[in-house]
């Protein structure tokens, strides 16, 4: 049966947006709402998810429990309160990402346990994106052993399965950019992107986003990953330019700014065939 | 309560690594996944630290988890009782376990207190949401498992990876001062448990039953034998030697007590020369695991 992907998009997942209280941070929370309207516009079946906080040692794992309903509190930040999250799963898809992946000869392994640990990043996402609970998700770790290629495979094994599913897919890279903490206590005012250096680099990187072009964010990200600390050394993006494929026309950056330092966009990637 | 009243002591520290495999291998009643065993040697060897803590009778155990990982500052738990699941993200079929604790939430603040004075920046965990981490518990079951001993998890603060080696472990250095400081003043009798295991490289796949350790060794030779030199360190008690040797045995061995909480536990004992026991060595999924024990009541002028 035939699916389709019909967009993907990059986003942050850092709890202080739930709740903003920087101007960078208000007009990432703006954007991500924008965004849950262009989502919403293109009406797909399913999100499917990729978080950089989620982090696998045995090869890749695949949330396929039903319901996911709890609450959440990060590690670092759990002075902003628990994170409540509910949504359920399209356990479906998952297990089919998981047959591609392991297709392609990588580790995976299904994860259907309850009270599981939902990632911060997920959770802060599915708020925006999916806080009606109107679509179910498929929601993949992020491997810490997969380097640019890995992750290349790993996003195409999931754009497979998604092609395969009979559903309108839309896909979601949770990560941030530049990820140079301040390691201070700071004020909402005070908030900047930590390094001018970082900032530079990051822009270049969304520039090169909104060309389309995901070979080029690759390899820029794999060289900033030498230079600056990178959101798992930028392997979200790789992530994602195996998911999209050649089918990118351009990219659209609804909003760029800091968070505790590190660099993190609201952005959309406009498919040739969704146009 | 002031320094000239302090009786508090650290009556001893504990090499206590937390593969979750040792708690899944045990099949305590708070674990609802079940085994047929496994990984004994070091599960028989944490029953001798069980034995010397029954001994020492301590009124708390402060434990520093790699899995509580934090960018801004030192954490310290500082809510009265801590109590819910945890699933382990890395191996949530091994362990799933229903915790309970007592927190020393005096102790927590003496801590952010002395570490503050150290320079560092502190904070105290005050949401009773929190989940602990399984490093945290593991350690802690497997020394205590009834549980009868109020605790102090605190976090790992990420300066080793993130500010580099020395300025990480001048970070540790200072949290172990302070922690020892806190515990005069607080009037306890303390244990300390560095939640860290040896060489940290290891398998990608895991048999099937994962217990079958027919199937279980170190991943590499060269591993194994930086395990052994540095255990030989400390059962001499050479300190400098240690220190020497930390930072290449970290880059060779992927070692995780890069996160510290080896170096915060010695600090807090004051870098002794005594010999440290070694109850016992064994892998799990190709990692090197020790635990060791560092008795301070046996020897004079031990840090109090």
């Amino acid at each position: 049966m035939k699916g389709q992907l019909i967009g993907a998009g990059v986003v942050p997942g850092l709890p202080h947006l739930l709740d903003p209280k920087s101007e960078a941070g208000r007009r990432l929370a703006a954007a991500y709402r924008e965004l849950a309207e262009r989502i919403e516009k293109l009406n797909p079946d399913v999100l499917m998810v990729y978080s950089t906080q989620w982090l696998s040692v045995l090869g890749t794992s695949f949330q396929t429990r039903a319901q996911l309903k709890g609450k959440h509190v990060d590690e670092n930040w759990h002075e902003l309160g628990a994170l409540p999250y509910d949504f359920s799963s399209d356990a479906s898809l998952a297990m089919a990402m998981a047959e591609a992946t392991g297709q392609h000869g990588f580790p995976t392994k299904l994860i259907d346990y309850d009270e599981f640990p939902i990632d911060t990043g997920t959770i802060v996402a599915l708020s925006f994106l999916n806080s009606e609970k109107k679509r179910p998700v498929a929601i993949m770790s992020s491997w810490v052993y997969a380097d640019e290629v890995k992750n290349v495979a790993l996003g195409a094994a999931a754009r497979e399965a998604a092609l395969h599913s009979g559903k309108k897919v839309f896909a979601l890279a949770i990560t941030s950019l530049s990820t140079r903490y301040f390691t201070t206590e700071i004020s909402p005012a005070e908030d900047r992107i930590s390094d001018s250096a970082d900032d530079a680099r990051n822009q270049q990187l969304l520039g090169a986003l909104e060309t389309g072009r995901l070979v080029e964010t690759s390899r820029l990200v794999k060289a900033f990953s030498a230079e600056m600390p990178v959101d798992m050394g930028g392997a979200a993006w790789h992530w994602l330019r195996g998911v999209c494929g050649d089918e990118v026309e351009a990219g659209k950056v609804l909003a760029y700014g800091a968070v505790w330092g590190t660099g993190n966009a609201v952005a959309q990637l406009i498919l040739k065939e969704s146009r | 309560m002031s320094e000239s009243v302090s009786a508090g002591k650290i009556v001893a520290g504990f090499l206590a690594p937390h593969p979750p495999h040792l708690v899944y291998g045990e099949n305590p009643p708070q674990n609802r996944v079940k085994s047929q065993g496994g990984w004994e040697g070091l599960r028989w060897a944490y029953e001798k630290c069980r034995e010397s803590i029954s001994r020492l009778k301590p009124d708390v155990i402060l434990v520093h988890s790699p899995h509580w990982t934090t960018i801004v500052g030192h954490h310290f738990a500082a809510v009265p009782s801590l109590k819910g699941r945890s699933v382990d993200p890395i191996f949530p079929h091994l362990f799933q376990y229903d915790f309970s604790m007592k927190v020393d939430t005096e102790l927590a603040q003496l801590c952010a207190e002395e570490g503050r004075r150290e320079g560092l920046l502190t904070k105290l965990m005050t949401n009773p949401d929190f989940r602990v981490d399984y490093g945290t518990i593991v350690s802690l079951h497997m020394l205590n498992p009834k549980w009868d001993i109020p605790v102090l998890p605190i976090s790992a603060n990420n300066s080793p990876y993130f500010s580099g080696w020395e300025k990480g472990q001048e970070q540790m250095e200072k949290l172990g001062r302070a922690t020892a400081r806190a515990i005069a003043k607080s009037g306890r009798r303390a244990v300390l448990a560095a939640s860290n295991t040896l060489s940290h490289l290891h398998f990608s796949e895991e048999p099937q039953p994962p217990e079958d350790m027919s199937r279980e060794h170190i991943q590499t030779m060269a591993q194994y034998q930086w395990d052994m030199r540095i255990i030989e360190l400390l059962r001499n008690g050479d300190m400098a030697g240690l220190k020497k040797v930390l930072p290449q045995f970290i880059n060779e061995a992927f070692a995780e007590v890069r996160s510290g909480a080896l170096m915060w536990m010695l600090s807090a004992l004051g870098y002794p020369d005594t010999k440290a026991k070694l109850h016992g060595y064994g892998t799990v999924i190709g990692t090197g695991n020790a635990v060791m024990e560092w008795d301070m009541t046996a020897q004079e002028g031990a840090r109090v």
